[in-house]
């Protein structure tokens, strides 16, 4: 995953890069803190690349220019399929959005089905 | 090892996933291209196309329902921001306000803007992510498809709660799409309608947000074995950035518009002079998020163009490394420019500001010479794909340098908040989003559907496009430089305002026509049978090597992937050009692995059972326990 | 606008603005030409001749270095003219001959001189004037009372935005040419329901002129005044 490290960490120093520059430029409070904040967002990136790497040390088939299908052959991973959680889900939550607007009313049965919906996903990603 | 088509012997051979025979290692008869489609025939329990019924589009998780869902409902809001255009036009066309008030006006330009940029230009971005990532890079879906799904419906929730603005008491929000405050606030715009844009846009930024994440994981973790990073399409590494931008700059909007909901309903005072805020703080925020923004929109779409020119010129991309240097830089240096949209406000570092933003114009112009270096020397074809692919580059280019322009704060004193910068932005999102989202169209629609869209009014298509655009928006450079502000509802009839105003009116006009020629290839198309094989238009990339449409889980089969082109390179892996890349030792080498070759997918019950109590064909024995006919190791099988 | 096209340059800083707008008007339409010249050339030459594959270069280091080197050269250039030119514009020193205050407000403009202790109101069915003498070193001090507007005058090619609760300053050296322009100054920032109305005309005098407007724009408030 050297490439993938490359990048986010090239991010962290950008942002601490241009952020410094802003700030020596008089920039404003609000920008700077935003560049800040960029070199979290890279640096928690990075970070799990980081540590991923320490524990996984043999490349993967994928990192590897002369792999080829049958390295990976087997289980790719668990998908699933059809589920009606993310409309459930997703109701629930423009719910809670429009509810800041139209009254706790609507407030409250959004909270209500996001909860119930986060729950049942929930148990489902245990099967 | 034979393993034959699957379903090619009556079904009685119960295989699904096995290498059908392949030539021994000479070139087939003919061209000596090798033909794809024997290798990627999906197999008979194997669920092909999108789902069928209501709730199973309701349900579904798959990348490519959701990529199509996102499609369609971008090009319906398309529709719908485009309709509002033309209401816009209409007014302007003569001075003197013809049929609206100024308030509905005002509330069009905000919705046609807001409507086009966060209902239809991003999530058409997502719509390609969904739909092409996970088959570029030889995956079987995105990393998280149900966070998928959710996300797809926060959009669709949050575009409606957009629209329905106009529904409430008040009309739709009318302070523009930046939404500036105090304009925006609790005493400028008090109707139901902005606090319903606000949602919509908290709802639509969320979506993405998560979508980014989805895309970020799928690249990192799902590659196709072979496939490193620099072996990735153009289009993907651009997918990835681009989603690298949203998770910098959409929280930044979410928070800033949480910021601003408040000021309106919960008392509080960010954004308020009089009581201690700051107006320029929003402006801060929203640009940092705006100005990525706008890359987030372009960048999916110098993808497209760059999986299109390769594949039309017939020669791999130019300078691919330089390519992606050049992407990442832009991706970049997108977060350090928003100021540039505020030089007016006397409250910025100019210099600073000057200096990014000129800056991300060499990047940029890397990328406009790297596609032309691809169509160099190549041999070129002009299917509509590649059409639309040569209109966004010359549209790009001249909003590109109408930008460089606005980059100057001496040059943008002037031309700030004028028709010149609806004339700029219009210019490098018609490139983008109108031209390469045409050619994206043309380009992939076999694979989607199984069917090309038709040539000829592909054509007429192309060219009306390409006449109504200029007319529309060539004479609003003029006009901006002329001293016409935006967001007016009226001009004063002097000199040639309004005869360059009618221009752009007859231009809208013609786009409207071009506009209803695509649908009736779309219409026409979709009545025809599917004729398309895995790889009609000569495809580079993984996409190619499925069915036209692909089945679930998109692979059943992988061709050895050494290069940014293992379609093509397996296809022509006997040309001496191509040779040298190594898939052909490859592909042999793969007949020493055949023995462990175990299929990628799990088999029905039935095929389980035939495998492990059906004699072998060819020498009758029956399977001991825990053997499997299809998997037993085999002397020399040719 | 008072005329075809666009007004003439009413200051010398504005005059600047044109020389610039020159040249970055010429680069832009070279490097637009090049590329449009490059393109058609690609489409002529390199059309599908055979269906022989061309040769497949990947890359032509020496080129590539040359298209990313060339247009940072452009760039640094552009960025060069861009710093001295916005550093000249943006300056304001103590030579101020004439002080102008003027306040946006949702929807029309209101022009103090606080020398002459003169005041023009714009209405909702009477554009404001602005008259400025000719050859004058021109302070203006901007604010607004309710939301952002954008004070702009083509002529000058320039604008300012105008914020709640801030004063915003800007100088200009106006030119000697005089005339009427009116119904050419306008609201830059949208900002709300008649933003489109929010004009004002503008009209550069002589020296003498000017004093004699002074006089008479005095003794009107006195007449006013009960």
């Amino acid at each position: 995953m050297r490439i993938e490290l490359i990048v986010w960490t090239l991010a962290v120093v950008f942002y601490a890069v241009v952020g410094a520059l802003y700030w020596l430029v008089d920039g404003d409070p609000a920008g700077a803190s935003l560049l800040l904040m960029g070199t979290f967002l890279g640096g928690l990136v990075a970070g799990w690349i980081w540590d991923w790497r320490r524990h996984h040390p043999e490349p993967r088939a994928q990192d590897r220019v002369d792999a080829d299908a049958a390295d990976e052959a087997g289980i790719v991973g668990v998908f699933p399929t059809a589920s009606l959680r993310p409309l459930a889900l997703a109701v629930g939550m423009t719910a809670v959005a429009l509810g800041v607007v139209l009254g706790s009313w609507m407030l409250i049965a959004g909270v209500f089905i996001v909860a119930s919906q986060v729950a049942l996903l929930t148990r489902d990603a245990d099967r | 090892m034979g393993g034959g088509a699957a379903g090619s012997d009556g079904g009685r051979r119960a295989v699904t996933t096995l290498d059908p025979p392949r030539p021994a290692g000479e070139p087939p008869p003919g061209d000596g291209i090798i033909d794809i489609d024997p290798f990627v025939q999906p197999g008979p329990h194997e669920h092909v196309g999108l789902p069928r019924t209501f709730l199973g589009w309701l349900t579904t998780t798959d990348h490519k329902a959701i990529g199509v869902a996102y499609a369609v409902t971008a090009i319906t809001f398309l529709l719908i921001g485009g309709l509002l255009a033309g209401i816009m036009r209409l007014e302007l066309a003569e001075p003197g306000m013809q049929f609206l008030d100024e308030q509905t006006y005002n509330s069009l330009f905000t919705i046609h803007g807001s409507v086009m940029v966060f209902l239809f230009a991003v999530p058409f971005g997502f719509a390609l992510a969904n739909y092409l990532v996970p088959l570029q890079i030889g995956a079987p879906d995105l990393a998280f498809p149900r966070l998928n799904a959710l996300s797809y419906w926060l959009y669709l929730f949050g575009g409606l709660t957009m629209l329905a603005g106009f529904l409430a008491d008040g009309g739709a929000a009318a302070f523009g799409w930046t939404a500036y405050p105090p304009l925006s606030g609790p005493t400028g715009s008090p109707g139901l309608g902005g606090d319903f844009w606000i949602m919509s846009v908290i709802l639509t930024g969320t979506s993405g947000t998560l979508s980014a994440v989805n895309v970020i994981t799928t690249v990192t973790m799902m590659r196709a074995p072979g496939m490193t990073m620099f072996r990735m399409p153009i289009l993907t590494w651009n997918l990835y950035l681009t989603s690298f931008m949203v998770l910098v700059a959409f929280p930044v909007l979410t928070g800033a518009l949480m910021m601003l909901e408040a000021d309106r309903r919960f008392g509080t005072h960010f954004f308020e002079t009089m009581e201690g805020g700051s107006p320029i703080l929003y402006q801060h925020l929203f640009w940092f998020f705006g100005h990525p923004e706008v890359y987030i929109v372009a960048l999916p779409f110098f993808g497209v163009v760059t999986e299109i020119f390769p594949v039309f010129a017939r020669k791999p991309v130019f300078g691919y490394k330089g390519l992606v240097l050049a992407t990442l830089a832009i991706a970049a240096l997108s977060t350090s420019v928003w100021a540039h949209h505020m030089f007016t406000t006397g409250q910025i570092v100019l210099s600073f500001f000057a200096a990014t933003s000129l800056l991300i114009a060499v990047p940029t112009g890397v990328k406009v010479f790297t596609w032309l270096g691809t169509m160099w020397g190549g041999q070129l074809s002009f299917a509509p794909p590649m059409l639309f692919a040569l209109g966004f580059l010359v549209t790009f280019v001249a909003g590109g340098i109408t930008g460089i322009m606005l980059a100057s704060p001496t040059l943008d004193f002037h031309l700030h908040d004028t028709y010149f910068v609806v004339a700029h932005f219009h210019y490098v999102m018609g490139g983008t989003v109108v031209f390469a989202l045409f050619a994206a169209i043309y380009f992939w629609w076999p694979k989607v559907t199984g069917r090309k869209l038709g040539a000829r009014l592909g054509q007429w298509h192309f060219g009306l496009t390409f006449v109504g655009f200029n007319l529309t928006f060539f004479v609003m450079h003029l006009l901006g430089r002329d001293g016409m502000p935006r967001r007016v509802a009226d001009y004063p009839d002097v000199g040639n305002v309004a005869v360059l105003n009618r221009i752009a009116t007859i231009g809208a006009a013609v786009l409207f026509v071009s506009v209803i020629v695509f649908g009736v290839n779309v219409v026409r198309t979709l009545r025809g049978p599917r004729t398309e094989g895995a790889d009609p238009w000569g495809g580079n990339s993984l996409e190619w090597a499925t069915s036209s449409p692909p089945a679930a889980h998109n692979f059943s089969w992988l061709p050895p992937i050494r290069s940014e082109r293992p379609v093509f390179d397996f296809r022509w892996m006997h040309h001496p050009d191509v040779s040298a890349i190594g898939v052909d030792q490859a592909w042999r080498a793969r007949a020493d692995h055949d023995a462990r070759w175990v299929p990628l997918h799990p088999r029905s019950e039935d095929d389980e059972l035939q495998a492990e109590t059906q004699p072998d064909a060819e020498t009758g024995a029956v399977p001991a326990d825990g053997e499997d006919a299809t998997n037993r190791e085999r002397g020399d099988e040719p | 606008m008072s005329r075809i096209g666009l007004d003439p340059p009413l200051t010398e800083q504005a005059e600047d603005v044109d020389r610039v707008w020159n040249g970055f008007l010429v680069a832009g339409l070279a490097v637009g030409a090049l590329v449009a010249v490059l393109v058609v050339w690609v489409i002529v030459r390199y059309r599908r001749r055979s269906s022989e594959l061309p040769p497949q270069r990947r890359e032509l280091i020496p080129v590539e270095v040359t298209y990313t080197l060339v247009p940072l050269l452009i760039v640094a250039a552009l960025f060069g003219v861009t710093f001295v030119s916005t550093e000249a514009i943006d300056e304001v020193d103590d030579a101020a001959d004439l002080t102008v205050q003027v306040t946006g407000f949702q929807w029309q403009w209101q022009f103090d001189y606080p020398g002459s202790g003169i005041s023009v109101l714009g209405t909702e069915t009477r554009r404001p004037e602005l008259v400025l003498p000719a050859g004058a070193t021109v302070r203006f001090d901007l604010t607004s009372i309710d939301v952002i507007h954008s004070f702009w005058i083509p002529g000058f090619r320039y604008k300012r935005d105008v914020f709640p609760g801030q004063m915003q300053t800007f100088q200009v050296d106006v030119g000697d040419v005089t005339g009427e322009f009116p119904d050419t100054g306008v609201c830059a920032e949208f900002c709300g329901l008649d933003h489109t109305s929010m004009r004002f005309d503008v009209r550069i005098v002589t020296p003498e002129e000017f004093a004699a407007w002074e006089a008479e724009q005095q003794a009107a408030m006195e007449d006013a005044a009960p």
